[in-house]
């Protein structure tokens, strides 16, 4: 596929899934792109100055449109700033990978509970 | 006196509900995407799962908290050169289109329609979280070096 078409049309998978959901548009994007010529760590990176846009553009509208307020917005912002700076601090100590199975399971809970 | 306990009480509900336990959440959901673990997905399901925030609101706080921890990560790859700037030429200006269209059609139609949808969503992201081990064992040639994480 041409490189153009294949950047055009993961751009508008991921913004689609990460407007109607609120997230997970780079669910969307790395599959995608990941047949193309781009590095890993290119890929992943890019991936995130796409998602950034998009997020920024969605959230716009649901403050616009829909019953978000900054107040309910603000204690998880907090915590998710603390929380990333810790997390950094922390980085690499902990191993991530059963982390990922535990997440993927929470993954599938979630999908059970929101099909049932 | 049994009075002024009880309202102390729900006083004491009220803040963890309405403050901390949404820190926790927060907290706990960054530290894990600085990891590399979760994403944005982790804190949605948190919030309607768990602390019956309605699926919209929690849409779109989950859009917020991303912000802050993307910009800071854009201005590391932006020093790094990670940025490939015509694949963002080419998929930012039709992302931010759909993102119109689909953060329009979220607000726009009753919430309940989307559940199965993100249901299947949320199984699909499950499986693509588990997948790249196997891609480890067969490196389509371009992808030779590998060996981050």
């Amino acid at each position: 596929m041409d490189e153009k078409w294949r950047g055009r049309i993961a751009g508008a998978g991921a913004g689609l899934g990460n407007g109607l959901f609120g997230g997970g548009g780079g669910m969307v994007f790395i599959p995608v792109m990941s047949r193309s010529s781009l590095k890993r760590q290119k890929l992943y990176a890019t991936c995130v100055g796409v998602i950034f846009p998009v997020c920024a553009v969605s959230a716009a509208v649901y403050f616009w449109r829909a019953e978000l307020t900054i107040k309910t917005a603000l204690p998880y912002l907090l915590g998710g700033l603390i929380g990333g700076l810790v997390g950094g601090r922390l980085y690499g100590k902990m191993p991530a990978r059963w982390l990922k199975w535990i997440f993927a399971g929470f993954l599938f809970y979630g999908g059970v509970k929101y099909l049932l | 006196m049994d009075f002024r306990r009880i309202s102390l009480l729900r006083r004491g509900e009220i803040f963890a509900v309405s403050w901390l336990l949404p820190f926790l959440c927060g907290f706990g959901t960054s530290i894990l995407s600085a990891w590399g673990v979760g994403g944005g997905t982790l804190l949605l399901l948190l919030m309607t799962l768990f602390l019956g925030v309605d699926q919209r609101t929690a849409q779109g706080i989950n859009l917020l908290f991303f912000l802050p921890t993307a910009a800071a990560a854009l201005v590391f790859h932006w020093k790094n050169g990670f940025l490939d700037k015509p694949t963002l030429k080419c998929a930012v200006p039709w992302a931010v289109i759909f993102a119109l269209i689909g953060a329009w059609i979220a607000t726009a139609v009753d919430v309940k329609i989307l559940r199965r949808p993100f249901g299947v969503y949320l199984l699909a992201s499950g499986v693509l979280m588990l997948w790249p081990r196997k891609e480890k064992e067969q490196p389509p040639g371009v992808n030779s070096k590998k060996q981050n994480q």
